[in-house]
């Protein structure tokens, strides 16, 4: 079960990136970038909060006509594990709460020492590491 | 010009600062100092090129509509950049990233920057901050909108 987890989170968290960036029509979202922009408190990592409200954004500027959901073609391009999910949920679209909680599962995958912390080495490694 | 006249000039400002009032004059000091200003050219004008008691009050009268047309116009323009830049900012700005306004008439300026997003009762909200540059002095204020189903952002609380 947990590998499975791991497997959803990392596709997802990976693509997190590549997908916010296209959201938001930029080229210049690395992991370095994206862990920047959402450190408040440049601790040079995202503590959960921080990780919440980047992924709450991110589901902002992926839900293109601002339903409030993220229906299939808005996840086409950012998982095919997270479409996956959505189609055993029997449904064809996602709330923000079972995004965020898919992305947490990443968090808590991704954060190997398990300080409550995920760093810019920590998110590559997890995604190169699921690749 | 006869001191009468200038005397009638001044007394007739004194009904357009009294008609503008304190709290104009709070609320858009630029519509106020505009209709002050408009009142005492045109009543000077009017005087200085003979008129009588009547052609002056018309004059004062006038020229302060005029002069407060003018300072609120300018005002609104400021008001129009920055709702416009509002708009931006909360649509399709990431958290953190200021989006910018200016307006070149009156060297005013400013920004909105998004700084959190979130979802209440199924609506979009983004709290925000917004900065401006109003005669030289900085201003800075925070406000919560949430996105309205057409597209618009209504400010909360």
């Amino acid at each position: 079960m947990r590998i499975a987890y791991g497997c959803l989170a990392a596709s997802a968290l990976g693509l997190l990136l590549t997908g916010l960036a296209a959201a938001q029509t930029r080229s210049d979202l690395d992991t370095k970038t994206w862990v920047k922009e959402h450190d408040k408190n440049a601790d040079g990592a995202l503590d959960r909060e921080e990780f919440f409200q980047a992924v709450v954004e991110a589901f902002y500027f992926r839900d293109k006509y601002k339903t409030g959901y993220l229906a299939i073609e808005e996840l086409k391009e950012a998982s095919p594990e997270m479409l996956s999910a959505v189609k055993r949920k029997d449904r064809d679209k996602l709330s923000l709460q079972e995004y965020v909680n898919a992305m947490f599962r990443d968090f808590e995958a991704a954060d190997t020492d398990k300080d409550g912390l995920l760093t810019v080495e920590e998110i590559d490694v997890y995604i190169r590491t699921v690749k | 010009m006869p001191r009468s006249w200038l005397h009638l000039t001044a007394v007739l400002m004194l009904v357009v600062l009294a008609a503008t009032g304190c709290a104009t004059m709070q609320d858009n000091p630029k519509a106020s100092i505009g209709a002050l200003g408009g009142a005492a050219f045109g009543g000077l004008i009017a005087a200085a090129a003979g008129g009588g008691g009547v052609a002056i009050a018309g004059a004062v009268i006038g020229g302060a509509l005029l002069g407060g047309f003018a300072g609120n116009a300018l005002d609104q323009r400021d008001k129009r950049l920055a709702a416009e830049a509002q708009q931006r900012a909360l649509e399709s700005a990431p958290t953190g990233k200021p989006v910018a306004w200016t307006n070149p008439d009156t060297g005013h300026s400013g920004s909105v920057t998004p700084v959190r997003t979130f979802q209440s009762q199924g609506m979009y909200c983004r709290e925000f901050q917004t900065d401006a540059i109003i005669d030289g002095k900085p201003d800075r204020a925070h406000g919560t909108a949430c996105r309205q189903p057409d597209g618009s952002w209504r400010m909360q609380g």
